[in-house]
């Protein structure tokens, strides 16, 4: 154990010492304070050297493991010697608090114990803006004594690492921010962002989205995106692009089509779930959101202008709930790597697989048009409305387009495209692209070019993301199985570790420790070598 | 209620002779006991969607099927989407030739009130009646069909708009379950007096004549919607419906009274997977939570329902782990096998819950088919469309072929994920299995079907003490001035009929809302009995001056009381201006309007209030139905104003044949539209109007040829009727009758909720007046 206490002592250390770098394209220490580990969003960890070998039934080189509730997505944070998880109230830790909340868990890094928690309550509208028993779904951005969440309420919650000293057990809450009280915005189902924070500022993906009749948006002057001051959780600026097409169709008069403009792609379909990445290309900071409309927008982090946006749904795709839609929103978080943007698009896993894509957008470019949009171009004839999808097509000599890679496959192939609708962030190391869909394929593609060097069918949904660490891709899935394959664009069989619970978060490293969390049963493990 | 014919005879109803079923018949989704089973044997092994003729395809026919096909006499029956426009689009009953695919007939019905989507609708299952060979339907919309074998429609209910039914969104709801004379249905609904506030239930109808039975209410709080479809059982000589609920609970109801006998909860979600009986046992599952602590989702039960004490059956063991979210289970004498939301098959022994063996078939997540076992081969699908063949086994089953069913966009004629969701069926050989778009019917040549196996005969009358009285029917909505005659009938402690009764009949007032665990404590009534005259042999006569009302016909005899329900609605011409409907009350004959409307003095005037301190969809949204669905040709005017609250302002409207005409606060629209779901008719205009403001709203809707011509307008109240109407829609797949009603949403933001219910501030209500519905000549 000596070694774990003097990398905590270390990692401590640090966290006091260091300012925060937002353009550091590895952690400054062997913490992994938040979604993706660093602003980049990219779950890669080349430092970290975790077991080769584990297992969960026989406690092999399971260093600890604490039962949550019943449901838990988001993932681990861990830094400052505690780990951060959302989850429900289903194994409660104060046994004064009853029935469906929100919670918030701190455990200590090493040792597993818990050591307090924040509960919400659940909002009363029910599943359309809080789905019951889902808890809360954001992981937490840690930065110094500080953690930074969105909960269940829809509010962002800056709180602090050490919880309440005055009442063991308890967190406390240093500002929170209610999203539907101020900006009245409806979240459809649940707000689930994990805040993005850089600088002085926290960035968050609001959630707003349709009704429970599905196809009107009540809230389209509602932020999908805002950017709170750090320190006291005010409001320093607001975006509503993904819907703002409703607000302006309103104001125009006549009759407002809700569905027109989302087959137009100018309009949030549904909810808006994932979360912000920030990137600085050639010293340019940017803050980019991924939006419900399908488009990745990016604004200047002050301000809060637009300098770009990208279309992520060929023009000619459209909306209806189900398998046959061809047109996505994002689940998979957008990740930046070399001054390059990926993202693969996908929707609610409740609406089935279906076709989808993966882009590569260059986001240096600057946009000569006044919509400042970097989309690849479409060609028209009469009625229709075709994408052009070659990044070397004369007419996307302007787009941000490197390279798309996905679509429908020609009649007469077994599968019927090439990449389906998605749920995960990808992954990127030594210039391999690892991403999923959500039918269960996994890709590893060159991310220069998109040529893709290998796929492999897992048998079961995917609902997390690709881990790179220690030589391996680690991927979880539905069936409760831990696949890792080998950090190579050589086609491998991977390894299976059975983890007795679905797989749906990603796996985090930090400080030799390998977390992994699975659901039903609803565990938290730390793995790390037994001494 | 519409009746091709209405024959009823106590004697004809009580008694069923002795019968055969043709055993190669698959006429309940679970076929022959419910179970998953069939006898059959020489059943394919290997297929492809290739062609007929070849790999073992013996047809396909171009209809999405999302429910599980049916089997009776030669025909295959199911329930699809239909319409190459989405201006007629629609729900159908399609009967097609078992032998040849080919369609003998499609009995098309429109969808409305629903915000379910096209593709979701059409996933209910139906159920044959053996010995009628008559096709019962519960459609997406509510509506409840009696179809002959030969597509004629018998009888049908319009549940929405007679019980307040609701559909969610999701599309998951249940299928009928027949036995003995009645059909039942599960639904989660709020009509008026007992059953008035929300609750899951089921609903039992004769399946001769489409009366009302009973009700059966769960007593809980609804969740959520839900698929379980009842099953029947006899359990120590009580023949009891078991069936999963919107609240998370299973629930046992004498099948033929509709009496509670106990209620298990064990899910805090919705319960969409059917029982399967076996003796005294009963068999279920959920893939959602369970209500203990724990960091477990999913749960298969077994219960003893002949051992039942304060109210709880015994539970013989239980399973945690599994998510059998959506699958219906099979019982194989000792062995019962689930299909988990990730397309795993678990056989398990029955008797202990032991593990038998387990593996992974289906992928993809969302796993919805049911496995049915045949011939020694599992047949079950998964949301991608693959259909699977595994081979059982005591120890080690394995997969033996697979076919990806891809389904064909309609408009572009690419593929797409075929989506199986409904389950394969078995007869004479043959397995059918459905996906979004297609049919199939695959068999082997060396098919031998079960023999026929009798029918048990039904039961001759108990002779038993009487212990219950059950008056016929349980439920009647008369018109002013109209009679309905009702029988009592006799029921021993088991729920086994004894004979039926003279009684003495007496006039009694409506129940007060019955008691809901998870909801307040329901408001008390204090209402007049029913006005109108009744009979020494039980013909009750209402009015013909009053222009709505509640109560009920009671029934004494042989030292029991029982009641029935009495619903009178308006006639034409209705003029409701509620300056005689009590405060805190609802107009009489109105449903689904309890506590989410009610009527209050405002400045000296009496308005109906669309009340607004619950932001739940399905408190803060609501269509008050006032008359019965077989209103046509009328005309429905109201004056109408909206509330402010948090900046925000709801929706308000009228209803008439399915149409709803209305004003949208947060766009500023107004609206004419049918089937929310999908908007598949939408006029909408640009009309900018404000809070405070009272609007008059005017509906129109007249058939015109086969089209139905549907004509909205609207003024401010204090100005002159416009001469033109403002919105109009022929409508090409009309809705030709129809409840009238008042339709209103509160913005659910609009509602400030404090961290206490009683801190909640009223949200942005709307009130109603001067109501007008008139026929159209």
């Amino acid at each position: 154990m000596l070694h774990l206490k003097l990398r905590k002592y270390l990692a401590f250390g640090l966290a006091c010492t260091l300012a925060y770098s937002a353009t550091a394209t590895e952690p400054s220490k062997g913490d992994w304070p938040m979604f993706g580990g660093r602003p980049d969003r990219n779950f890669v960890n080349l430092k970290e050297k975790v077991p080769a070998t584990f297992d969960v039934a026989s406690g092999e080189n399971v260093r600890w493991s604490v039962d949550l509730g019943t449901k838990a997505y988001g993932g681990p944070t861990i830094a400052g010697g505690k780990v951060y998880i959302g989850t429900n109230n289903q194994n409660p830790r104060d046994p004064a608090i009853k029935g469906d909340k929100g919670v918030m868990m701190c455990f200590d890094e090493l040792s597993g114990k818990f050591l307090w928690q924040l509960v919400f309550d659940k909002l009363p509208a029910g599943r359309v803006q809080d789905w019951p028993e889902e808890g809360i779904c954001s992981s937490a951005t840690v930065e110094g004594d500080k953690i930074y969440f969105v909960t269940n309420r829809c509010t962002v919650v800056c709180a602090s690492a050490n919880g309440d000293p005055a009442n063991p057990g308890k967190g406390k809450i240093l500002w929170e921010y209610d999203m539907i009280g101020k900006d009245q915005v409806f979240p459809h189902n649940l707000a689930v962002c994990s805040p993005l924070l850089i600088g002085d500022k926290v960035f968050v993906v609001t959630a707003n989205g349709v009704d429970e009749e599905h196809i009107n948006i009540p809230a389209p002057e509602a932020p999908s995106f805002i950017c709170l001051s750090k320190t006291d959780g005010k409001l320093v600026w607001k975006n509503n692009l993904p819907t703002q097409s409703l607000v302006e169709a309103k104001k125009a008069g006549g009759a407002v089509s809700a569905v027109g403009l989302v087959n137009q792609g100018k309009l949030a379909m549904h909810g808006q779930w994932s979360n912000p990445v920030y990137a600085e290309p050639n010293g340019k900071p940017m803050v980019i959101f991924p939006g419900g409309d399908g488009w990745i927008y990016a604004f200047k982090p002050d301000s809060g202008d637009l300098l770009w946006k990208f279309d992520c749904n060929p023009k000619e795709s459209f909306y209806v709930l189900g398998p046959r839609a061809t047109r996505n929103d994002f689940i998979g978080t957008p990740v930046v790597y070399e001054n390059k943007l990926y993202i693969g698009v996908g929707q609610d896993p409740e609406h089935k697989e279906g076709v989808g894509h993966l882009w590569c957008i260059d986001i240096t470019k600057t946009p000569n048009n006044a919509d400042k949009d970097l989309s690849p171009a479409a060609k028209k004839s009469g009625d229709k409305i075709e994408s052009i999808l070659d990044p070397k097509a004369p007419e996307n000599k302007d787009s941000g387009l490197v390279w798309h890679y996905g679509g429908p496959t020609k009649f007469g192939e077994d599968r019927i495209y090439y990449f389906g609708r998605s749920m995960s962030t990808c992954a990127i190391a030594d210039g391999l692209l690892y991403t999923t869909d959500l039918g269960g394929f996994v890709y590893c593609i060159d991310a220069k070019t998109g040529e893709r060097y290998w796929e492999f069918e897992t048998n079961a949904a995917i609902w997390g993301s690709p881990y790179v660490v220690d030589g391996r891709v680690l991927l979880g899935t539905d069936d409760g199985i831990l696949f890792s394959f080998k950090h190579t664009k050589e086609e491998n069989e991977p390894e299976e570790i059975e983890m007795g619970g679905k797989v749906r978060a990603t796996p985090a490293a930090a400080n030799g420790t390998l977390f992994v969390l699975t659901e039903s049963k609803t565990k938290l493990f730390a793995i790390s070598e037994s001494k | 209620m519409r009746k091709a014919f209405c024959i009823w005879s106590i004697a004809a109803a009580m008694l069923v002779g002795s019968q055969h079923v043709n055993a190669k018949d698959w006429t309940s989704w679970r076929g022959p006991g419910d179970k998953g089973v069939s006898e059959e044997t020489g059943l394919p092994e290997k297929m492809k969607a290739s062609e007929p003729g070849k790999d073992n395809l013996v047809w396909s026919a171009p209809h999405g099927c999302r429910s599980t096909p049916l089997v009776h006499n030669g025909r295959v029956f199911f329930n699809s989407h239909t319409g190459e426009r989405r201006d007629i689009e629609q729900e159908s009953v399609v009967c097609l030739d078992a032998n040849t695919g080919k369609t003998l007939w499609q009995y098309k019905f429109s969808v409305f009130f629903t915000d379910i989507v096209s593709n979701r609708i059409g996933w209910t299952n139906l159920s044959i009646d053996p010995t009628t060979g008559n096709v019962y339907c519960h459609g997406t919309q509510g509506t409840l069909l009696c179809l002959s074998r030969d597509g004629k429609l018998l009888w049908e209910r319009s549940l929405s708009e007679e019980f307040g039914r609701v559909s969610g969104y999701g599309g998951r709801l249940s299928g009928v379950t027949l036995d003995g004379d009645l059909v039942i249905v599960p639904v989660n609904c709020a009509s008026w007096g007992k059953y008035g506030r929300g609750g899951t239930r089921l609903i039992a109808f004769h399946k001769l004549s489409g009366e009302l039975v009973w009700y059966g209410s769960s007593g809980y709080r609804v969740l959520d919607s839900f698929q379980s479809t009842p099953v029947v059982g006899e359990v120590n000589g009580q023949r009891l419906v078991f069936c999963g609920g919107g609240d998370g609970g299973l629930h046992a109801f004498k099948v033929n009274t509709g009496e509670k006998v106990w209620t298990h909860i064990f899910c805090l979600g919705a319960v969409n997977t059917n029982p399967v009986v076996n003796g005294n046992l009963v068999y279920i599952a959920h893939g959602d939570v369970s209500p203990e602590e724990g960091n477990i989702q999913g749960r298969v039960l077994c219960l003893d329902a002949s051992q039942v004490t304060d109210g709880k059956p015994k539970v013989v063991w239980q399973r945690d782990g599994m998510k059998i979210k959506f699958a219906s289970p099979i019982l194989d004498k000792e062995r019962l096998i689930l299909n988990d939301e990730d397309g795993k098959l678990y056989c398990l022994n029955a008797k202990t819950g032991d593990d038998i063996w387990s593996l992974g078939v289906g992928g993809g997540g969302n796993v919805r088919c049911s496995p049915i076992l045949a011939d020694g081969k599992f047949y079950v699908g998964d949301s991608r469309g693959r259909f699977y063949v595994v081979k059982d086994d005591p120890v080690k089953p394995k997969k033996l072929g697979q076919v990806t069913l891809y389904s064909v966009d309609p408009t572009t004629g690419e593929r797409i994920d075929g989506e199986i969701d409904g389950a394969a069926s078995i007869s004479d050989g043959r397995v059918f299995i459905g996906n979004g778009t297609t049919l199939y019917c695959f068999g082997s040549a060396t098919a031998k079907p079960a023999t026929a196996k009798p029918v048990a005969a039904a039961k001759a009358p108990s002779k038993d003490k009487p212990a219950y009285l059950q008056v016929f029917p349980g439920e009647v909505t008369l018109a002013p001035g109209a009679s309905a005659t009702f029988k009592a009938r006799l029921f021993d402690a088991k729920g086994n009929f004894i004979k039926e009764t003279p009684a003495t009949w007496e006039l009694g007032s409506q129940e007060s809302p019955e008691k809901t665990v998870g909801l307040p404590e329901p408001p008390v009534v204090n209402a007049p009995p029913l006005k109108g005259a009744i009979t020494a042999d039980g013909k009750l006569t209402v009015p013909a001056d009053v222009q709505g009302q509640f109560g009920r016909v009671v029934a004494k005899a042989e030292g029991l009381e029982g009641s029935a329900g009495v619903r009178q609605v308006a006639k034409l011409p209705y003029i409701q201006d509620f300056e005689k409907v009590p405060d805190n009350a609802i107009p009489g004959g109105w449903v689904n309007s309890a506590v989410k409307f009610q009527v209050r003095t405002v400045d000296g005037q009496k308005v109906l209030v669309k009340t607004a301190t619950n932001p739940n969809p399905l408190a803060a949204r609501a269509n008050a139905f006032i008359s019965t669905p077989d209103w046509k040709e009328y005309t429905i005017q109201c004056d109408m104003v909206a509330k402010k609250a948090k900046d925000q302002i709801g929706d308000m409207g009228v209803v008439a044949n399915r149409y709803s005409l209305y004003l949208q606060g947060d766009l500023q629209q107004f609206r004419l539209v049918s089937w929310g779901g999908l908007l598949r008719v939408d006029k909408t205009i640009s009309y900018p109007w404000t809070e405070n403001v009272w609007y008059t709203l005017k509906l129109t809707v007249t058939q015109q040829g086969s089209d139905a011509l549907v004509r909205g307008k609207i003024w401010e109240k204090d100005k002159p009727e416009p001469a033109e109407w403002t919105l109009e829609v022929v409508d090409k797949a009309p809705n030709l009758n129809g409840a009238a009603g008042i339709y209103s949403r509160v913005p659910p933001g609009s509602i400030e909720v404090g961290a206490k219910p009683a801190d909640t501030k009223v949200g942005a209500e709307m009130f109603f007046d001067n109501l007008k519905i008139t026929p159209n000549k």
